[in-house]
């Protein structure tokens, strides 16, 4: 899968479940500090992801979820 | 929250975890156990127990306990069953095999305390079949559950955000391997006694010897789990009503009980008591709470906790339940009908799970053991001897035959 469109999944999940809009998002907005999101909020979006690429992430993995971009860094590495 | 939803609200946890945690206790009887006898048992047990025998109904995204109409069978043999899919939907069940007793249950209906006060009665009405013994046998009486929410504005504080940064333990999570050890209790309490520490705490500190011999490091971390029913003003609880306290523990080879059990003692002194359990049952339900209340599918609500329970640094090396004298109330008449009882409870959160429980001065120490590695027997034994703690066993029994499926 293309990175656009991974990081195009991971956009819509976060409209989906933090209500945030796309245009508001870039891929080095920071989960926490910029997006404010809750960690809830986060394990949630990394939980959707999993549903959606059909993978597991190793829970050691979260702390390097940092920005959109650690994101689709993780994703494009080990999804399909 | 209402009643009914407050009753299974800490059982909640056990659904959201990785893997169905199905406990055991395996009562050896000192005769051949009658099957019949035993299921008569059951049956009579059955509508002084109503709260046991229900089943699990989940409906959109929350589970209710209702009336199981279904025949609650004594299985013959050893094998531990698949509950509810080889229960009829209950949430337990007996069987025996020669002179045992199987006890099998969900995590979720109840902890071993809880579970305890029906595996007594039980035991109590079999007795009075096969013996011709004459205990009472009370209908058990539940408190109604706590509120969460109650304690959750008590404690708005114990609601800080999980920190993703923080260092966690990384479990083991090989095929569990079963250790037993048996101790003496007088010999524990001989070794507790002249450092003034309770003797649970002269127990955790040799764990925490044993365990540097084991894992081959200084730095450890262990749980020990608490019954919270006093500090929750619900001392005849059926349901789950427990709290989890951890503790980092560094330990050098030169260290010794005498050296080791004064932070283990005032880290349990300070959080046996009423303030620290509630704050700590709010700490962790107060989680549990906020995955309950998401509007999402179970699936995606499981993974959030289990990620959520890893982010907040619970996973620990390992963890220690003391339940003592496995009955409630305890009764050593009815102790006399038995030779021996164990605990077996699946490593949940810990590479190695201990439980411990008492009987004819014997303190029996079931673990199972999820670190690749052989030792720990050995350790134990080394470190309970190092102490003039009497090992009467220290065992490694090799591979798990208990279940633990993965919760679809």
């Amino acid at each position: 899968m293309e990175r656009s469109e991974i990081v195009s999944q991971i956009l819509a999940i976060l409209e989906d479940v933090a209500e945030i809009s796309p245009e508001d998002v870039t891929e080095d907005s920071v989960l926490m500090d910029d997006l404010d999101l809750s960690s809830m909020e986060i394990l949630t979006v990394v939980a959707d992801l999993e549903e959606t690429f059909g993978l597991r992430i190793p829970e050691k993995e979260l702390r390097n979820f940092v920005t959109i971009s650690d994101l689709a860094d993780y994703l494009a590495a080990h999804a399909g | 929250m209402n009643a009914e939803q407050r009753s299974v609200f800490q059982g909640i946890v056990y659904y959201y975890r990785e893997h169905t945690v199905l406990c055991r206790y395996e009562l050896t009887m000192k005769d051949p156990v009658d099957a019949e006898l035993l299921q008569q048992a059951c049956d009579e047990a059955r509508p002084l127990a109503g709260y046991f025998f229900q089943k699990v109904v989940w409906e959109k995204r929350e589970a209710h306990l209702a009336p199981n109409d279904a025949p609650f069978r004594v299985r013959i043999g050893h094998v531990q069953p698949h509950i509810p899919e080889d229960t009829d939907d209950y949430q337990l069940a007996f069987s025996c095999e020669g002179n045992q007793i199987f006890f099998d249950w969900f995590h979720f209906l109840a902890d071993g305390r809880g579970v305890s006060r029906l595996v007594t009665l039980v035991l109590k009405l079999y007795c009075n079949l096969r013996y011709g013994t004459a205990f009472a046998c009370e209908p058990l009486v539940s408190d109604p559950p706590y509120d969460i929410e109650d304690i959750l504005a008590r404690y708005p504080e114990s609601q800080v955000e999980n920190d993703m940064q923080k260092e966690v333990t990384q479990t083991s999570e090989a095929k569990p391997q079963l250790v037993r050890v048996r101790l003496d209790k007088q010999s524990l309490l001989d070794a507790a006694l002249p450092l003034g520490v309770k003797p649970f705490s002269a127990l955790m500190a040799l764990f925490c010897k044993a365990g540097r011999e084991y894992f081959g490091r200084d730095d450890l971390r262990y749980n020990y789990s608490a019954d919270a029913r006093d500090a929750m003003g619900t001392p005849k609880a059926l349901f789950n009503c427990v709290a989890s306290f951890q503790r980092p523990v560094t330990v050098t080879e030169a260290d010794t009980l005498a050296t080791l059990v004064p932070g283990v003692e005032a880290d349990i002194h300070h959080n046996l008591t009423k303030e620290p359990k509630l704050f700590r049952v709010a700490e962790q339900m107060g989680w549990v709470y906020q995955v309950y209340r998401q509007r999402a599918s179970l699936k995606i609500k499981k993974r959030v906790f289990q990620m959520g329970e890893y982010i907040s640094g619970f996973p620990s090396d390992f963890w220690v339940s003391y339940q003592g004298d496995p009955f409630v109330p305890a009764d050593p008449d009815l102790e006399k009908y038995l030779t021996d009882f164990q605990t077996w409870v699946p490593a949940d959160g810990a590479s190695i799970g201990v439980e411990c429980t008492t009987l004819h001065g014997v303190i029996t120490i079931c673990i199972q053991n999820k670190a690749q590695k052989p030792g720990y027997a050995a350790a134990l034994r080394h470190a309970f001897e190092s102490a003039g703690v009497k090992v009467l066993e220290a065992a490694e029994l090799g591979p798990s035959p208990y279940t633990s499926p993965y919760i679809p």
